[in-house]
């Protein structure tokens, strides 16, 4: 006598498409918690990059502006000197050359030259303008260009980064409720009887595949 | 209810709980992404709140030093020139004046006529101030907001760990044969979910204020605080009040701010209400309760300064002042004893805390030479006020005022020789004082040819425009090389500019002149206001006196 196979009826076949469709958005729920803390990851880098670039930036604001008015003030101290030395030249030439004064001025025009050559050993002449002010604002710029050229000091696009990242995980984070919707309405299916049961597992699959289209679309925008 | 519908309950119950978790999950990322956002939002605000107070620190010093400085010493030499009748170098000096004049807007004349006196604190407040206040602002409110999210975060994470619980709950039902325990587990699993589930909707609904959505509260306030660096006190408050009107009282350093400015419009009673507001607010500094109690006592309200003050004692049991404030509200009342043992125990801290800087070869804070000055001179007020001289607070609020002057004279003396002796040889005052200043008086110098004061015409209320103060003392007792310190203090702090430590060469008893003068150059006038005098010897106070110079 032999054996006749094992049929599924209409219901247990029914039953058993439910369970994989349950499987899948167990499975598709995983794939989303995955990409989640991936993008979580990313927009913490981007927080770690941004508060770096910004520290760069007030660091290298700092040493600049530290410097640039340290040589501003030094080339204050040359042109003082410099102006007095002229001064005292003009009024040596004016003072006849029997006065008492001219010994006092010769040696204070001395000191004044000494000095003037003291400071213009450090001078830097291309941040000196033609009025003879100095230009502590292209002295900071350039020093600024300069260190951008080593490291980023644009916080601005990394933040922009991390918050995309982090808007992301968000909308990641969403796709979780059609997935969990989806698993209400399928044991639903599973639980119920007749017109009930097809209803329950239309809206269950149908959130199934929104959460899935979602996912996609997600990873596809943001990357 | 049957075994197999209490089943299908479960499986209905697990699907629905799941579903809140994925909601609840969803919230968590929110709140969990907002407090990364407001960490990283605070970290970039200390940053560059520190980069924009280097720059405009090394912009003022240069202003201030290399060319204000600059622009003195040559108005200065400028005049002397002229003085002496020498015009060829009063021109020299001008013209160097003058090629200053672009180098820095306080020369500009736009924040007063620089030959005179400049108020740098309009230009200081656009310079960087006002930036890095506003900023100071936004990094405490990020603080603030980043610790109300975590605790959302974490009452979310409880949440989800409940219906967990509950998730649980329900499968074991659903694998148990016993009716009556499989009621009884889906029963507390679907109580536990109904409270999670509220809990969620409560913590969802808790509003999160955050300052930086009021940008014109944050430039109200930094506006408030320049107002009263400048001492514009009425424009201050009425900034800070916008700053409060505009955030519905929302703001605590508003409140504490507002208050500090009433304080020091001289209105006590308006700063308690304030700064007892800025207390209900978290994130407040500590020290907010001492300003508290300062302006109860200021208000004559002892006991509550002295509660206050025991309080932040027990807080910050290292705070020396706050030990010295303890005690003199103490005095006040009249508990002597418990004042000097507050006094006491404030100056052992002050003796370890010099003994702990010199074994570590740091040095100690510079607060502990200003909180043992100023415990000095509060207790000076305090003996005034008992005097009949007008105080602090009313004669009649003192307790005992019989019992309080002789130990507040005797702190005070205590107060003023531990912080000399501890400053110059890191030690307490070791003998008692064997030497004695017979005579301390002030007077108007005489000058010998070498402007040196040989005499001086004895005063005490000097005119407006003095450029020096001859002091003379007669000392008996003295040793060879004995330490005179003369300090000189104006209002509440020392001008440590007139500070001067001189080397006794003469015998055991002797006459010293001394000149309290702003400047070598006597072109320089006094201020006006009362002076008082200090005199140590060997580390210990042997006399004080004081004088006035007059307005113009």
């Amino acid at each position: 006598m032999g054996t006749e196979p094992n049929r599924l009826s209409s219901s247990d076949r029914f039953s058993v498409l439910i369970a994989i469709l349950i499987a899948i958005s167990a499975i598709v729920g995983a794939v989303v918690a995955w990409r989640a803390a991936v993008s979580d990851d990313r927009a913490g880098d981007g927080d770690f990059a941004g508060v770096a670039a910004t520290l760069n930036s007030a660091r290298t604001n700092a040493t600049s502006a530290v410097n640039a008015f340290q040589a501003h003030a030094q080339y204050l101290q040359y042109r003082e000197a410099f102006l007095l030395r002229t001064a005292l030249e003009r009024d040596l030439l004016a003072l006849p050359a029997e006065s008492n004064q001219r010994p006092i001025l010769e040696a204070e025009l001395r000191r004044m030259r000494d000095v003037q050559s003291a400071y213009e050993q450090n001078l830097d002449y291309r941040f000196i303008r033609r009025d003879g002010t100095f230009d502590v604002a292209r002295y900071m710029a350039e020093k600024r260009a300069d260190a951008a050229r080593a490291q980023d000091l644009n916080p601005a696009p990394a933040f922009a980064e991390a918050d995309a990242f982090r808007h992301k995980t968000a909308m990641l984070l969403a796709t979780g409720i059609p997935l969990a919707l989806s698993l209400v309405f399928l044991t639903f299916a599973e639980i119920l009887s007749h017109g009930w049961r097809r209803l329950t597992f239309v809206l269950g699959t149908l959130a199934l595949l929104s959460g899935i289209v979602m996912l996609i679309a997600i990873e596809l925008t943001v990357r | 209810m049957s075994a197999e519908r209490i089943k299908k309950l479960n499986t209905v119950l697990i699907a629905l709980v799941t579903l809140a978790i994925s909601g609840i999950a969803l919230l968590q990322n929110d709140a969990a992404a907002r407090n990364a956002q407001a960490s990283r939002d605070f970290q970039r605000y200390g940053v560059e709140t520190f980069g924009q107070q280097v720059v405009g620190e090394a912009r003022l010093n240069f202003d201030m030093h290399s060319v204000t400085d600059a622009f003195d010493l040559y108005t200065l030499l400028e005049n002397a020139a002229r003085k002496v009748g020498d015009e060829a170098a009063a021109r020299r000096y001008r013209e160097v004046i003058e090629a200053l004049r672009p180098a820095s807007p306080l020369l500009s004349g736009q924040f007063g006529n620089p030959e005179e006196a400049v108020n740098p604190i309009p230009y200081v407040a656009d310079l960087y101030v006002r930036a890095v206040t506003e900023n100071q602002e936004r990094f405490s409110a990020a603080l603030a907001v980043k610790g109300r999210w975590g605790t959302k975060v974490n009452a979310y994470i409880a949440q989800l760990t409940l219906l967990a619980v509950a998730l649980f709950l329900f499968g074991l039902s659903a694998t148990l044969n016993l009716q009556r325990v499989q009621v009884a587990f889906t029963a507390l699993g679907a109580t536990i979910a109904v409270v999670a589930l509220t809990w969620t909707t409560w913590t969802f609904t808790r509003p999160i204020f955050d300052l930086r959505d009021y940008e014109s509260a944050i430039a109200d306030y930094a506006e408030g605080q320049i107002a009263l660096l400048s001492g514009e006190f009425d424009t201050s408050i009425a900034a800070f009040s916008r700053a409060l009107s505009a955030t519905d009282g929302q703001y605590g350093n508003a409140y504490l701010a507002r208050g500090r400015a009433y304080f020091a419009k001289g209105d006590p009673l308006e700063a308690i209400v304030d700064l007892e507001k800025s207390l209900t607010f978290e994130g407040v500094p500590p020290q907010t309760q001492s300003v508290l109690a300062w302006a109860y006592y200021n208000a004559g309200q002892v006991e509550q300064a002295e509660r206050v003050y025991r309080t932040g004692v027990e807080r910050l049991p290292n705070e020396i002042w706050l030990r010295f404030d303890h005690g003199l509200s103490l005095m006040t009342l009249g508990r002597v004893q418990e004042g000097e043992a507050a006094y006491r125990i404030g100056m052992d801290q002050a003796i370890a805390l010099v003994a702990k800087a010199a074994a570590t070869s740091s040095a100690p804070p510079s607060e502990l030479w200003d909180a043992l000055d100023d415990a000095a001179l509060q207790l000076d007020t305090l003996r005034d006020t008992i005097d009949g001289q007008p105080g602090i607070i009313p004669r009649e609020k003192i307790g005992t005022p019989e019992a309080v002057r002789p130990a507040a004279v005797a702190l005070s003396t205590q107060l003023k020789s531990l912080s000399v002796s501890l400053e110059y040889t890191g030690k307490p005052p070791a003998a008692p004082l064997s030497a004695q200043v017979t005579v301390l008086e002030t007077g108007l110098p005489i000058y010998d040819d070498l402007d040196r004061i040989t005499d001086a015409t004895p005063a005490v209320n000097f005119p407006a425009g003095v450029s020096e103060v001859a002091l003379q003392l007669e000392m008996m007792g003295m040793t060879p090389g004995a330490e005179i310190l003369i300090k000189v203090f104006q209002n509440n702090g020392e001008l440590t500019g007139y500070r001067a430590l001189l080397t006794w060469a003469g015998g055991a008893t002797g006459r010293l002149w001394h000149g309290l003068r702003a400047s070598q150059n006597l072109e320089f006038a006094l201020e006006a206001g009362l002076y008082r005098v200090q005199v140590y010897i060997n580390g210990q106070l042997a006399g004080e006196t004081a004088f006035t110079v007059g307005t113009a």
